[in-house]
């Protein structure tokens, strides 16, 4: 099934080479796991504390559904 | 002084006479206030008569440090700059970081008190204890850049230097100190000097700091907190990204204010992407003393012409962008770099900016009106002249030269699309989208500054509990917990991004204890900024403020952003009460006599 990935900060050149703006769709298997489409994009354990699932902060035992869009977030807050 | 970390003294210049002394930091000063902000609320406070001009004579500036300024303490390269601001007549502290602050110390110094008014243009020398007004008519005119190149060459190796542009010069009420490309900042400073025919501040120290706490157990302490950072996957964020990672993020959850707040999502900021913006970039920096280097030098094209020059920060990017629906971003480097050559506040300059485009969108301003320059939204065309015409206070950039509220002031119509708190123009995180920073903006004392509680960390990333961000539910007491703590950070004085980056209030509080030798826990984080915001509201009433400037502009109240779905407004005075109480502020917001009392204040 297809899920949506957005990666910010220094995690977005992990996306494949296609994906524009830190974005990408993936073919994930069904039943995947947040955890799971994680561990294949290489984000470091580090780098988890802030994910979200449709806008809701999740877990990575989390388990996705077609069109979830996953995001990333790497908390640097601006000045 | 009692403490290690402080030198004791201040540098006192009285610029009517040339008289240069010093003034001794009281103990007790340190103790309650501890230094930076602290102590610029409480020496403004003591010194400044009630309503001055903060354009005239009575005015004062004051460079504060901290106890841990120019230490091993990771990130205290910042100085604080204070004044009465002649934008919105409260009480301001600026920031800059760089290589300035360590140098005050350095040659001797807690901080500067300038007092009185030059006959003529100079310069503050300061050369450890050999201090001297220079002639400053020479570079008198010149911008930022060039002023600063002149007197490096002039003085010599080992001097740090900041000065104003013709935008102090010409007392624009938004005009910014420069040192580099650093920035202090909001509320005009710059003019102030301008006002006091200070053109520049050269400083050079060779001494050192002495710390309370004995060396091996301050530099364990120092190292302990170095490895944090430098252990926090925020940090490599930073270092690619900037300041402006977030900005993406926050237009993804409607979050970030377009075209002047009128919506809080633009369509596209693909160009301000974190990837895009690297593109530019040629060599990281950082501050001294910084292990995160956040800075960076970039080289664009724009009209024929190749530029080398800082890379925009967050809320420079968002406020000559989004917020004007500019899309372009060599010209949003191209603007950032002329307001720091001239002198002029990135932020309040493109508020002003975004307040004439409404204004023409909305038929009240006319090209006649705007010397014939197009203040569409989305003309990044317009950014450059504008920008000029502000620093140089000609035609139409006179009026926007004084800021957004007073610009539509003077044209008669138009204040309630000007987005301000206090005359200070509001920042690139919606209100309407994180309630707790609206609440902010509409109490922190010099109006809408976004680095005084930073509650989208709780609001949006979950730290310090579960908060709904479009409820005012609970906000009263996270934005006075947040405004409290954020004052150690303004007083050590170290950067507001260790926040991001594992430093707890716990840690802050240590970083306090180690170069002064204070025994300092938590709790005096929490007590120190309950007083220093307190000074600060008492400065504020004896100015006349009320209960009625602790507001947002209308717009919040009565419109959802269109691309919200929840359809969310903000009212911030039904939780008035509830945050006045949580202050220990009487009905009309006045600080009770028990407070007074228990701060010892």
């Amino acid at each position: 099934m297809r899920v949506e990935v957005a990666l910010f900060g220094q995690y977005s050149r992990l996306l494949p080479p296609e994906s524009k703006n830190g974005r990408a769709a993936l073919e994930v298997d069904q039943a995947a796991t947040v955890g799971r489409v994680l561990d294949r994009l290489q984000i470091p354990p580090e780098g988890r504390t802030y994910v979200t699932v449709n806008d809701k902060h999740v877990g990575q035992e989390t388990v996705l559904s077609e069109g979830d869009e996953i995001r990333v977030i790497v908390p640097l807050g601006g000045g | 002084m009692k403490y290690g970390g402080y030198m004791g003294k201040f540098l006192t210049v009285d610029l009517s006479t040339g008289a240069t002394g010093t003034w001794d930091t009281p103990d007790e000063m340190a103790e309650k206030y501890l230094g930076g902000r602290g102590f610029i609320a409480k020496m403004l406070y003591d010194r400044l008569a009630p309503k001055i001009d903060p354009l005239g004579p009575e005015n004062v500036i004051i460079f504060a440090t901290g106890p841990a300024t120019g230490t091993l303490v990771p990130t205290t390269g910042r100085i604080a700059i204070g004044v009465k601001s002649p934008l919105t007549n409260t009480i301001s502290a600026s920031y800059l970081g760089g290589h300035f602050a360590g140098q005050v110390k350095y040659a001797g110094y807690d901080g500067i008190i300038i007092t009185g008014v030059s006959p003529t243009p100079v310069t503050l020398v300061i050369d450890d204890d050999r201090v001297g007004l220079r002639d400053a008519s020479g570079i008198w005119g010149k911008d930022t850049k060039e002023s600063q190149d002149i007197l490096r060459a002039e003085l010599g190796e080992g001097f740090e230097i900041g000065a104003i542009g013709p935008a102090g010069e010409n007392l624009v009420p938004i005009a910014t100190f420069m040192h580099v490309q650093r920035a202090a900042g909001r509320g005009g400073s710059g003019a102030v000097f301008g006002s006091k025919k200070l053109k520049a501040v050269a400083v050079r120290g060779t001494g050192g700091i002495s710390v309370g706490t004995p060396a091996e157990e301050f530099i364990q302490g120092c190292k302990e907190m170095h490895d944090i950072i430098m252990a926090n996957p925020v940090r490599p964020a930073f270092r690619y990204a900037g300041t402006t990672g977030m900005l993406p993020v926050m237009n993804e959850v409607v979050g970030l204010p377009y075209m002047n707040h009128q919506d809080d999502k633009a369509p596209d900021v693909s160009f301000i992407h974190n990837e895009e913006i690297y593109k530019y970039v040629d060599k990281i920096e950082s501050c001294a003393g910084c292990n995160v280097f956040c800075g960076a030098v970039v080289e664009f094209e724009r009209g024929g012409k190749r530029y080398r020059t800082e890379r925009l920060d967050h809320e420079s990017t968002w406020a000559l962008g989004p917020n004007c629906g500019i899309v372009d971003l060599p010209a949003l480097m191209e603007a950032n770099m002329l307001c720091d050559y001239l002198g002029l506040d990135t932020m309040s300059a493109g508020g002003a900016i975004s307040w004439a485009m409404e204004m023409t969108q909305r038929g009240l301003l006319s090209k006649e009106e705007t010397d014939g320059l197009d203040f569409s939204f989305g003309n990044a065309d317009v950014l450059a002249p504008a920008i000029r015409s502000m620093a140089a206070r000609q035609g139409f950039g006179d009026l926007l030269a004084r800021g957004s509220r007073e610009a539509a002031r003077l044209v008669g119509r138009g204040e309630e699309y000007a987005m301000q708190v206090k005359g200070l123009e509001m920042s690139a995180y919606a209100p309407r989208g994180f309630t707790g920073m609206g609440l902010s903006f509409a109490t922190t004392s010099r109006g809408a500054d976004h680095n005084k509680a930073f509650t989208v960390a709780a609001e949006f990333l979950g730290v310090l509990g579960n908060y709904d961000r479009y409820a005012l539910e609970g906000k009263p007491h996270l934005v006075k917990t947040m405004q409290d703590s954020t004052c150690i950070i303004d007083s050590l004085i170290m950067c507001m991004f260790t926040v991001d980056l594992g430093i707890g209030i716990d840690l802050y509080a240590k970083c306090a204890a180690l170069p002064t030798g204070m025994r300092f826990t938590e709790a005096d984080v929490y007590t120190v900024g309950e007083r220093i915001n307190t000074v600060e509201r008492l400065f504020n009433m004896n100015e006349g403020f009320t209960r009625a400037d602790d507001n947002l502009p209308p717009r919040f109240a009565r419109e959802a952003a269109p691309s919200d779905p929840g359809h969310h407004t903000l009212d911030v005075t039904a939780v008035m009460d509830e945050y006045y109480a949580e202050r220990e502020y009487d009905s009309e917001g006045v600080p009770t006599p028990a407070l007074l009392e228990r701060l010892g204040i």
